[in-house]
């Protein structure tokens, strides 16, 4: 051996084993890094895949209406799961289960005998009486696994508010959604230890985690306004063609919501699930999460803000030439006529755009937008339902004084149903502007009380006093005033009108209002406030005619429903016949019907009488209300 | 070990959870055998048949190829049945190569210094590859080129010639990969994993997944969870993730330390060799067993792209155990012979 040679070969190999020493090293970092630095994370991960679980569902809480009528209830469904590397008795589980499940044999054969899949489901939904037999059967590698299915007991009714669940039973709008933290319960577990292929590991048992039923709701709902409520709605829709209507009976006092529906509805049951977009905008509950310019129900917040502020008070009088000439703008009054000299109780009667500009444009805009607040208008209202509309106010810096005084009779604003209904409620109520809400109170499976809702002041608006000078004055809208077909004989009813305008796209849409009428039973101690909304009716468009008259229906359903007592005597009903008023003057045609003791809207600014509801003939009550169009 | 790793495994399919044991318990004996027989047998006397035994492994590796005799397993064919057991030609070529490389090298120890001096054994090697590598087979391919290295290194080649030679090889290995695409798949699993972990990234994870909850000290001896069908090949090319899981970190450096240990050992017997011959053949087998040592335990770590290759003396596989105690039994022969002269 040369030494040279030998050197070479000794040099090389301690290079080769300090390279080796070096590459294992190395791998001990590797070892390090995997082990104990992600080993935590790993093991974890490779935990879960250790276990097979067969998922229990917990049962979804029921929801209630407030005398305890259930709305909507769950019940136990199950999934009949097979491991096939589980099960030890293949003849007897095959002849067992295709019997009691009405399988075909020959597929449930290839299924219970095919080793390389894991899992199977079998059969869907089966009921409880089955599911006693197989899980009393004992068997092994036959699994069931527990579903909560939803069932709305009345189907449509208040799909907008009670909301849908999604497939995995996840509440997905209205109250199943914004509860669903509570509805939905803790759900259980089916855990087996096995193999990579669902075997079973010998020694291990399946351990049994049970679920946790969802909590219940009882809402603020009575059923039976609903149905009255759900009725009259279909009646408008029938008789009026609007694109939608909503109404909602708010208690004042606490601020309760005693029924809300909105027409078009949906089948909670059969909900169409194909056509997101249709969906979206059926179980949108637009009485809460949109607003609308509400027209002439806003003066009553209008006047109320005066009152309070002591701008105004019962004795004010102001003077209606027909329109208002405002920052160079010409506003005009309903009727282009004029009022003449009107007393606030008029401008509520004759619901007289002029009072409401003068009376807006005194209060001003820094002092209109402060108050508003107290309403919540321009602010989110606290209640229990996901993303409340604030409604729209204009940005103050952009408000010109002709949007100002638009604002005082209810355009140039928007609002949702909900917080007009609340404002309203607000100011009726002595003044106290209670909360809205859905719910009364949640309680477990056992009937315990987990949650109470108790009623809350939001905030107070007016004072006692301005509280009982609006009463008053709405009460004089329906008796004498454009509220006439709201009237209850032997009832104190209180109510305003709206005949909104709608705008598209910063304009005027010709032809197109929002008919409305917010009514108070009884008008001089409210226990309810109805708002009833025609969105484009067909017909007549007036608030007066649309929308008064349905809120009527639902006030006496109301009263017939509590068993509200009669607080004045019955009038006695006179009737006069209709004459015939075509081809009159504006001021001969109003002459004349006021002789007679009719209440008139008119339409159109001059010319002669063209047309008029009712024809000429009929049979009228005294005090109704007359439709005459002008013909220019 | 292996017991442990393939219990379940191998009671599910031979129902017999001693099915990889018994199998493996002959080839210790047999590996015994060879051991005590290379211990006493002169190595020198090796030098007569390290070019008829390196024709004897090229056949081996061609009858691989012959139907009937071939077994296709993984779509690679890959073992010889010799009707009773088969054998994997691979594992005996490994050590035929080394054999006739310290043969050849010894012989032309004068001549290293000149570049056409390597060429036999380039040769010698590159056949060995070839063959390997259409059964396919690309980790022992990777194995015996490395081995070749080695072998050419210690043998005192140039270590220029020995850089020219490397670059040629890492060229080969985008052919490698256009040619078996399943290579590419593998390598984008290497590199995360998690993208697939029901496919290419499976074996990869679950590897992890095993020595993640060993932690620092393993789960106990056969408490392994990840061997019941969740790793594959738990019993053979990746019995070091089982002996992560089982034994934990420490146990698993302990192993290292003990492989690390063992080739220490056959170095130190290579540099005291009197004669050059014996350097070059321990030196060829301590180089084996630390490259298919560091590949395997890489693999199973995840520090290298996933291929198949057992981890020495431990992994499940008759043909390796055999051959490498026969090559210990070698290395012991030439520490014999340096103390003896």
């Amino acid at each position: 051996m040369s030494e040279y040679g030998s050197v070479l070969t000794k040099k090389r190999l301690i290079y080769a084993i300090i390279a080796l020493g070096f590459f294992l090293f190395l791998l001990i970092i590797r070892l390090f890094i995997v082990q104990i630095i992600d080993g935590r994370n790993l093991s974890k991960k490779a935990v879960e895949q250790w276990m097979r679980d067969i998922p229990l569902s917990a049962l979804r809480g029921t929801i209630y209406d407030r005398n305890g009528v259930v709305l909507a209830s769950s019940y136990t469904t199950y999934d009949v799961y097979i491991r096939p590397n589980s099960i030890s008795q293949k003849e007897k589980t095959l002849n067992f289960l295709s019997e009691i499940l009405e399988l075909n044999i020959d597929v449930l054969k290839e299924k219970i005998y095919d080793t390389k899949t894991s899992e199977y489901v079998i059969k869907k939904q089966i009921d409880t009486e089955i599911a006693e037999e197989i899980k009393n059967s004992g068997l092994e590698g036959v699994y069931l696994s527990e579903n909560s299915s939803r069932e709305y007991l009345y189907d449509n009714l208040l799909c907008q508010i009670l909301g849908y669940c999604n497939s995995d039973g996840d509440g997905q709008s209205g109250l199943e959604a914004f509860y669903n933290k509570y509805l939905s319960g803790v759900d259980g577990v089916l855990v087996a230890e096995t193999d990579n292929a669902g075997r079973q590991l010998e020694g291990t048992s399946v351990s049994y985690i049970p679920s946790i039923a969802g909590f219940n709701l009882s809402t603020t709902i009575d059923y039976n306004i609903q149905v009255i409520v759900e009725r009259v709605l279909a009646d408008l829709t029938n008789e009026q063609n609007p694109k939608s209507a909503t109404a909602i009976v708010m208690d004042p006092k606490t601020g309760e919501i005693l029924a809300l529906g909105i027409t078009p509805s949906f089948d909670l049951n059969n909900v169409p699930r194909d056509d997101i977009e249709k969906l979206m905008q059926l179980s949108r509950n637009s009485a809460i999460q949109d607003s609308y310019e509400p027209g002439s129900t806003f003066k009553i917040i209008t006047g109320a803000i005066a009152m309070q502020l002591g701008i105004i008070n019962e004795n004010s009088y102001f003077y209606c030439p027909g329109y208002r000439i405002v920052n160079g703008v010409k506003i005009n009054c309903a009727r282009h006529s004029g009022h003449g000299s009107q007393s606030l109780e008029q401008g509520f009667m004759n619901s007289c755009n002029c009072v409401f500009m003068d009376i807006v444009l005194k209060i001003g805009l820094d002092r209109f937008y402060n108050e508003l607040k107290r309403f919540s208008i321009g602010s989110t209202l606290p209640i229990d339902f996901f993303s409340p509309s604030s409604g729209i106010l204009m940005d103050k810096s952009l408000v010109t004084s002709s949007d100002l005084a638009r604002m005082g009779f209810g355009q140039s604003i928007a609002v949702s149903p909900l917080q007009l209904i609340s404002a309203v409620s607000g100011i009726v109520n002595d003044g106290l502007f209670m909360r809205p809400h859905f719910i009364k109170e949640i309680t477990d499976n056992e009937q315990n009380i987990v949650y109470i809702q108790n009623s809350s002041v939001y905030s107070r608006v007016v004072s006692v006093d301005v509280s009982k000078s609006i009463k008053k004055m709405l009460e004089s809208v329906v008796a004498k005033g454009g509220g006439k077909k709201a009237q209850i004989d032997g009832y104190k009813i209180g109510g305003k009108t709206g005949t909104a305008q709608k705008y598209e796209n910063g304009k005027i849409a010709e032809g197109k209002y929002i008919a409305s009428f917010i009514g108070i039973l009884p008008a001089d101690n409210p226990e309810y406030v109805v708002l009833v909304i025609a969105d484009e009716p067909q017909g007549s468009y007036y608030g007066a005619t649309a929308a008064a008259p349905y809120a009527k229906l639902i006030m006496e359903g109301i009263i017939k429903y509590m068993d509200i007592e009669r607080s004045e005597p019955l009038q006695e009903k006179h009737y006069v016949d209709m004459p015939n008023l075509l081809g009159m003057t504006q001021t001969e045609a109003i002459s004349l019907l006021a002789g007679l003791g009719l209440y008139y809207i008119v339409e159109g600014a001059s010319g002669v009488v063209s047309s008029q509801i009712p024809s000429a003939g009929s049979k009228i009550e005294v005090g109704d209300i007359v439709l005459v169009r002008m013909n220019q | 070990m292996i017991y442990s790793a393939s219990m379940y495994s191998a009671k599910l399919k031979y129902d017999d959870s001693m099915f990889f044991v018994k199998k493996q318990a002959i080839a210790l004996g047999l590996g015994f055998v060879a051991l005590l027989f290379f211990t006493f047998f002169n190595f020198n006397n090796l030098k007569k048949f390290s070019i008829i035994g390196l024709i004897f492994g090229l056949i081996l590796l061609g009858l691989v190829f012959v139907p009937g005799l071939g077994v296709e397993n993984y779509g690679a064919k890959r073992w010889l049945n010799l009707g009773v057991f088969s054998i994997q030609p691979s594992e005996i070529a490994k050590f035929t190569f080394i054999l006739f490389a310290a043969f050849y090298l010894e012989k032309n120890n004068k001549n290293i210094k000149k570049w056409w001096a390597m060429l036999p054994v380039l040769l010698a090697g590159c056949i060995t590859c070839l063959l390997i590598i259409m059964e396919p087979n690309m980790s022992i391919t990777m194995c015996v080129g490395m081995c070749m290295l080695t072998m050419l290194l210690i043998g005192g080649v140039p270590l220029k010639y020995l850089l020219l030679l490397i670059i040629p090889a890492l060229a080969l290995i985008p052919i490698l990969i256009i040619i078996e695409p399943y290579r590419l798949n593998r390598l984008s699993a290497f590199l995360n994993p998690w993208a697939s972990p029901q496919g290419e990234g499976y074996q990869l994870i679950q590897s992890l997944y095993a020595l993640g909850s060993g932690s620092w000290f393993g789960v106990g001896l056969f408490q392994s969870r990840q061997k019941y069908l969740f790793l594959p090949f738990a019993e053979s090319d990746f019995i070091f993730g089982v002996i992560g899981e089982e034994l934990g970190f420490v146990g698993a450096v302990l192993i290292l330390l003990v492989f690390f240990l063992l080739i220490y050992r056959i170095v130190v017997i290579a540099s005291h060799s009197k004669s050059r011959f014996g350097c070059y053949l321990a030196s060829g087998i301590g180089g084996l067993i630390a490259i298919q040592l560091l590949l395997n335990v890489a693999v199973v770590t995840g520090s290298i792209p996933p291929t198949g290759l057992p981890l020495p003396f431990i992994s499940s596989g008759g043909s390796s155990l055999v051959m490498f105690m026969a090559g210990i039994g070698v290395c012991l022969n030439v520490a014999k012979q340096s103390k003896m002269s």
